[in-house]
């Protein structure tokens, strides 16, 4: 019952805190273009958040470099539960172009639970805002663990 | 005539001076690395005021680092770009910081030293500037001998 | 008494991630420490695996917002150490792929700063216009943000004359908004007690650190690429230097504006006067390049881009160095907050353009009780706006 009263006040209004872990900002204002008027994903009450103690999703961009490493982990710690993972972007999934550089740990993957992917070079809004509606199924359906 | 009168001070200052006319106006010049601040002065009374960039170069097979150092003129003359070329011993790098004559030169000789490991001398702070604190000792990514292997232990 | 105040590395918007540890006495900032590397990913060590062609597909990725800077810079340098010169049309084409750039770049940053400053209606509209450019990416080269147009020895695609007429129709709408937007930064209350005498660079100091870009040019130095050493068609096109006075934030705005319109003027005359002809060259992907050295700088819209190629005659370049225009920027911005207050923090670094501006997290220490706060960027943002309130009433209040 109380699952059930979770999913329900998440399913409309998901925060979202934008992490980018070492990218080439191609994403990140793809991201940012999501929430500007021709997109505008804040009509499904998806809104961008300053802080990730105020956030239910962690959209993550980029490969994650051996600096940001360990601040994604401080990161993903202060982020409440229930929370959601969604990595955007080629690089976010594997590492991508970046893959081999000595810097490099790899994707996301790696270090935190993705819940969502969205593979791109750069992601387009749409792919990401369909990204985060399949989430929203996911949780409608019970997919995934709260 | 300029230019003849750029060449000459360089070789008035370090005799070994040695000459490269690049295209687009560049004049490469090779000098002894203990003559570069002096030759920088020099060139920064003539209005050689911008620096773009160090950057390091590896020479594995002759035991050398070379350091190039990009410099611009603003007003209107032959050369207005002079690359300075130095060569400094593999083994412990050492040449003296030109933040005091050039101070837009501060974080590149921060980069060469974390990239190569030069010493510059009287560089305020000297130390790690792009890889994570973590990493200490002798980690120079961008020399030629340098090992991932010994890196990813220091990643974690 | 100072306080340590930690800034970054993480921000809600787009920003690349940056750390700055500020020193602060009362209001007012002392010192600044900034700390580089958490973008570091060692490409300057990845490009030296790669080909000579494969290079500038490595190169766009260093930031995913002047892409076509990067990559065209790297192909022009590559260019040089092979001794190749690209076709006509081919320069024109990229040309106006740079030109292109530098207005969606502009638009993005205007966005950006007036976000800062708390005008977030006119975020919108500049982000609004700012998809028209995508979109004439996108018919250009098949994708919106990093597109690869650029190739040794020219372009990868041609461009159509239903295209260039498109472009002459965005040129003459953008043109109508240009002069809007420097109307209302010129005549708004609001922005002007925001941006105006904020974040001084004189002109000294701006030679003297080596600024590069609207940040130098709005401070009256000129420094620009493509008027100290003209690249690709920039010598015949109707290119004309933009200079501030000031070197505040309002400077900056008004330049990069003004920029916006040369840029204009420059992809109309493209539109009207491309050359027919090939568009590239064929290079083949595993030449061999002879043993050279050679350097590539264009005029990215933050500013200089400085590429450096050391051949030792393989597939592979043997050391490439990259000096990208934010980096150069950094102690002119470390200058600029010296003396300011904390409330005008992220108008001053994103003045410099948001490609490293990043104040997400900021933790105050303070030193005499050892206690720890941590405020968000959402909050100082709002502590701005307070704090500027606070300081109009104030002096409402004398008048």
């Amino acid at each position: 019952m109380f699952c059930s009263l979770k999913c329900w006040s998440l399913k409309r209004s998901l925060w979202a805190f934008h992490v980018n872990t070492g990218g080439c900002n191609g994403c990140d204002i793809e991201i940012l273009d999501a929430f500007t008027p021709r997109y505008d994903v804040e009509r499904f009450g998806i809104r961008l958040v300053g802080t990730p103690r105020h956030a239910d999703v962690l959209v993550v961009t980029g490969p994650v470099n051996s600096k940001t490493a360990q601040r994604l982990l401080t990161v993903y710690d202060q982020t409440p539960d229930p929370k959601f993972v969604v990595a955007v972007g080629t690089c976010a999934a594997t590492g991508g172009i970046f893959k081999g550089a000595y810097n490099i740990v790899g994707g996301v993957d790696n270090l935190v639970p993705v819940h969502a992917y969205v593979i791109g070079c750069p992601a387009r809004p749409e792919s990401i805002i369909d990204a985060i509606a399949a989430l929203i199924g996911k949780i409608e359906k019970g997919d995934v663990k709260i | 005539m300029m230019s003849e009168s750029i060449k000459e001070l360089i070789l008035s200052l370090d005799s070994n001076a040695k000459f490269k006319d690049g295209k687009d106006n560049r004049l490469w010049v090779a000098i002894e690395s203990d003559k570069l601040k002096i030759v920088l002065e020099r060139l920064k009374d003539k209005g050689y005021n911008y620096i773009s960039a160090i950057s390091g170069l590896d020479q594995i097979q002759n035991g050398k680092i070379l350091l190039l150092y990009h410099i611009m003129n603003d007003s209107p003359r032959e050369y207005p770009y002079i690359t300075i070329r130095i060569e400094l011993p593999r083994e412990d790098p050492k040449v003296s910081s030109i933040h005091d004559i050039l101070p837009g030169a501060l974080l590149h000789e921060n980069e060469v030293f974390d990239m190569f490991g030069v010493n510059f001398i009287g560089h305020p702070n000297l130390g790690r500037l792009l890889l994570p604190e973590n990493v200490r000792g002798d980690v120079h990514p961008l020399k030629k001998d340098f090992k991932d292997s010994v890196y990813e232990g220091m990643k974690k | 008494m100072t306080f340590n105040l930690y800034f970054g590395p993480f921000h809600p918007a787009l920003k690349e991630p940056i750390n700055f540890t500020f020193e602060v006495e009362g209001e007012q900032i002392v010192n600044v420490k900034p700390a580089l590397g958490y973008n570091h990913r060692g490409l300057e060590k990845l490009l030296e695996t790669k080909t000579w062609l494969q290079s500038g597909f490595v190169a766009e990725h260093i930031c995913g917002i002047c892409s076509g800077s990067h990559n065209g810079c790297c192909y022009q340098g590559v260019e040089r150490v092979f001794g190749i010169e690209p076709p006509k049309r081919g320069l024109y084409i990229r040309t106006l792929v740079w030109e292109l750039e530098r207005i969606h770049s502009h638009l993005l940053w205007l966005g950006v700063m007036l976000h800062e400053a708390g005008f977030d209606t006119l975020f919108m509209y500049t982000w609004r216009d700012r998809e028209l450019t995508l979109d004439l990416f996108e018919e250009m080269s098949g994708r919106r943000v990093v597109y690869s147009m650029n190739t040794v020895g020219g372009v990868r695609r041609d461009v159509t004359d239903s295209f260039l007429q498109k472009l002459k129709k965005y040129c003459d709408y953008l043109e109508e908004r240009t002069k809007f937007y420097k109307k209302l930064v010129l005549e708004d209350s609001t922005i002007l007690a925001r941006f105006q005498n904020v974040g001084v660079l004189s002109k000294n100091d701006a030679i003297s650190l080596s600024a590069v870009g609207p940040v130098a040019r709005a401070s009256g130095a000129k420094r620009d690429v493509r008027y100290e050493e003209p690249y690709a068609v920039y010598d015949e096109s109707p290119y004309q230097i933009v200079l501030g006075e000031e070197g505040d934030a309002l400077a900056k705005t008004i330049v990069r504006i003004d920029e916006m319109k040369v840029s204009l003027d420059i992809l109309r005359w493209i539109a009207d006067n491309i050359p027919s002809g090939d568009y590239r060259i064929k290079f083949s992907p595993m030449t061999k390049a002879p043993e050279n050295e050679a350097i590539s700088r264009i005029e990215a819209p933050r500013g200089e881009l400085f590429y450096y190629f050391k051949s030792e005659g393989g597939t592979t370049p043997s050391r490439v160095k990259v000096r990208t225009p934010t980096f150069a920027n950094v102690l002119p911005v470390v200058k600029m907050l010296e003396g300011q207050y904390i409330a005008d923090i992220p108008v001053i670094v994103a003045s410099i353009d948001p490609c490293i501006a990043c104040c997400e997290r900021i933790t105050i220490i303070d030193k005499g009780k050892e206690g720890v706060k941590m405020i968000t960027a959402d909050q100082l943002r709002s502590y701005a706006k307070k704090w500027y309130e606070e300081k109009y009433k104030v002096e409402r209040g004398r008048k």
